[in-house]
């Protein structure tokens, strides 16, 4: 991967339906080879990002450049970038090949060219012998790698998708991410992927950008979005997390202290030691944010008392609910044993694995 | 046919059929084959003479291939019209679409003697139409439009154009906007988009409008005989004057026979077209 090399840049990107912003003032650089998902909610602007993008929409204001020319007004046309629809859009009076051709056929291909290409296409989807049926032949899989393959067959620029995977069944959904990074690796081509899916993004990506309200909360590669979100919303809609409010006390050496504010029962501590975060103020409020999985129970000490007011089977892992006050609960994961804990119990995480985040 | 329990609501439907519809057909094909034996009457025995005398005579056939000409021409234009304009009116729901299709809503429920007249004033010699071509130096005499096909086809294509825009618009509807958005993005203009994704899918609206439209004009009647005059001989006219005037019931009925036969081939020929383009979903 030629990482570092910027491909596509958007700039203060804008998209107003009426009086609604579905996009606002957007900044994004994109590098060359990269696989970049815009993550979010319904209603957050990734769809409309995209289809900006693509040429499928027009932007309010702000710039699309690519490879260091502005494209903004360059028709979807002339763009060269692949597309993969939410429904497919496969033409359903063509066949598979003719639809994998049709870019090629607009590009006025040479017909043994075309054929070839088509020949490759289908070989790289895993679609032989399936050239002649039409797309109501084919299952839901089948049509998306129909749909991945035409966008592709042209060699364009860019590669998008929106919600792509988002029609299929579960199972299908999980083996199609393996095989569209495949592909994607394979060709090396730089791609934008969107999704509300937060399983799909964290799986498939190199870079996930969390949308919310139509600008952009945070952008990080998978796993530094999980451990280190910079806000509540992507901490929350980034995997599960446990809430708590607090109030910064004091900035020690190697962690933050923080008192809690919320009704404990007594004999335990309200004060918490918390990843070190300098940037939050001393006495300013926050939320202390922690992952279910970094929550152990143990015999002695721990910083947090509570009973066991619940536990969610989950196969390989177990959900146990912990109440911690009078309307508290605590969620921790972790391998199920023997039967599952019951009453009073103490619980413990390292401190670095308690966030700090902005209270919004 | 999930909910067979409805079918019974068909029922009025097909005996009124039953009892008025195919009766009056049956009986006209049947005298078809008999003899006329004077005003109004015909003889008991068989015969194919009708026929021979019908696609024989020069009047009969000028008739027969004016009122298919005319067809093919209505079709042709009512398309040509209709097609943009049903396609513009499903893509933009802006006001002036809305207001474009309710013009053209409103101008079908027109009196069609109404829409006739009209057509009399506006391409008479001294009408607004020739008015203008001559004004913008056209032409230098005025355009005859009265009693011949060039009128008649314009009447004919103003007549059926809601019929045809009414057809095609719902296959229009049907037609996926991402199809046409995913053409643009492999590199697609507009008419390469039109031509190979929305005239392909739009295929079985084309056809059953085409048909409509073709069935309605060559048995059409009135504007016929408002704006192609007396002089302009139409089949459906000749049977008209058969029946009414002349009273020869077997000559009528034999004319009536070939029309519908003929529409008969047309529409067995635009099901095997449409067969061949047709697109499961």
């Amino acid at each position: 991967m030629d990482q570092g090399t910027v491909v596509l840049s958007l700039r203060q990107l804008t998209k107003h339906f009426g009086g609604v912003v579905a996009v606002d003032g957007i900044d994004l650089d994109i590098n060359k080879g990269e696989f970049i998902t815009l993550l979010g909610p319904s209603g957050c602007g990734k769809t409309t990002t995209v289809r900006m993008i693509g040429g499928y929409e027009e932007p309010t204001a702000g710039q699309i450049i690519v490879d260091g020319q502005d494209i903004t007004n360059v028709p979807a046309r002339d763009r060269n970038f692949g597309m993969v629809f939410q429904d497919y859009a496969l033409f359903p009076h063509m066949t598979v090949s003719d639809n994998i051709a049709y870019p090629l056929r607009m590009r006025k291909w040479a017909r043994d060219r075309v054929a070839a290409r088509v020949t490759e296409m289908l070989d790289l989807v895993r679609l032989d012998g399936m050239d002649k049926r039409h797309p109501w032949e084919l299952s839901g899989g089948q049509r998306q790698r129909v749909a991945l393959a035409r966008a592709l067959s042209f060699s364009p620029r860019l590669l998008l998708m929106d919600e792509a995977l988002g029609a299929l069944d579960a199972k299908l959904r999980e083996y199609m991410r393996v095989e569209i990074r495949r592909i994607q690796r394979l060709l090396q081509i730089t791609t934008i992927h969107v999704t509300h899916d937060q399983d799909e993004a964290l799986g498939m990506s190199d870079r996930v950008v969390v949308m919310r309200q139509a600008k952009i909360a945070q952008v990080a590669a998978p796993r530094d979005l999980y451990t280190d979100p910079t806000s509540v919303y992507v901490a929350d809609f980034v995997g599960r997390i446990n809430l708590l409010w607090g109030r910064v006390v004091e900035h020690a050496a190697d962690v933050t202290i923080v008192e809690l504010d919320d009704p404990f029962p007594p004999a335990t501590a309200t004060r918490i030691r918390a990843r070190r975060t300098p940037d939050q103020a001393v006495g300013s409020r926050v939320r202390v944010g922690i992952r279910p999985e970094a929550v152990r129970l143990v015999e002695g000490g721990g910083v947090l008392a509570g009973v066991v007011s619940g536990a969610r089977f989950g196969g390989p892992l177990e959900y146990v609910t912990v109440a911690i006050g009078p309307d508290r609960t605590l969620d921790l994961l972790r391998r199920p044993g023997d039967a599952p804990p019951q009453g009073n119990v103490l619980l413990d995480w390292a401190p670095d694995q308690a966030l700090v985040l902005p209270a919004d | 046919m999930r909910n067979r329990r409805w079918n019974w609501l068909v029922i009025p439907m097909l005996v009124g059929f039953a009892t008025i519809y195919v009766p009056a057909i049956v009986s006209f094909v049947l005298i078809s084959f008999h003899p006329s034996t004077g005003p109004g009457s015909v003889g008991p025995e068989w015969t194919l003479g009708n026929y021979a005398k019908v696609l024989g005579d020069a009047v009969y056939q000028t008739g027969l291939w004016r009122s298919v000409a005319l067809g093919a021409i209505t079709v042709a234009g009512s398309l040509i019209l209709g097609f943009p304009l049903a396609y513009y009116i499903s893509r933009y729901s802006s006001r002036f679409a809305i207001a474009v299709f309710t013009l053209l809503y409103v101008s079908s429920l027109t009196s069609i003697v109404i829409r006739g007249l009209g057509w009399i004033t506006l391409l008479g010699t001294t009408g607004p139409i020739n008015g203008i071509l001559q004004m913008l130096g056209w032409i230098q005499e005025p355009v005859i439009f009265y009693g011949n096909l060039l009128g008649l086809s314009i009447a004919m294509i103003h007549y059926t154009l809601p019929f045809m825009v009414l057809t095609l618009l719902p296959v229009m509807h049907a037609i996926p906007t991402g199809l046409e958005e995913a053409s643009s993005g492999m590199g697609a203009g507009f008419v390469a988009t039109v031509r190979r994704v929305v005239v392909p899918l739009a295929m079985p609206g084309v056809l059953a409008g085409s048909l409509l439209v073709f069935a309605m004009t060559i048995s059409a009647f009135v504007i016929p005989r408002l704006v192609g005059g007396l002089t302009l001989r139409l089949t459906a006219l000749l049977i008209d004057q058969e029946m009414r005037t002349t009273y020869n019931y077997a000559i009528g009925s034999t004319l009536a026979s070939v029309l519908l036969l003929l529409v008969a081939v047309v529409v067995v020929m635009a099901s095997v077209v449409g067969g061949r383009s047709r697109v499961a979903r």
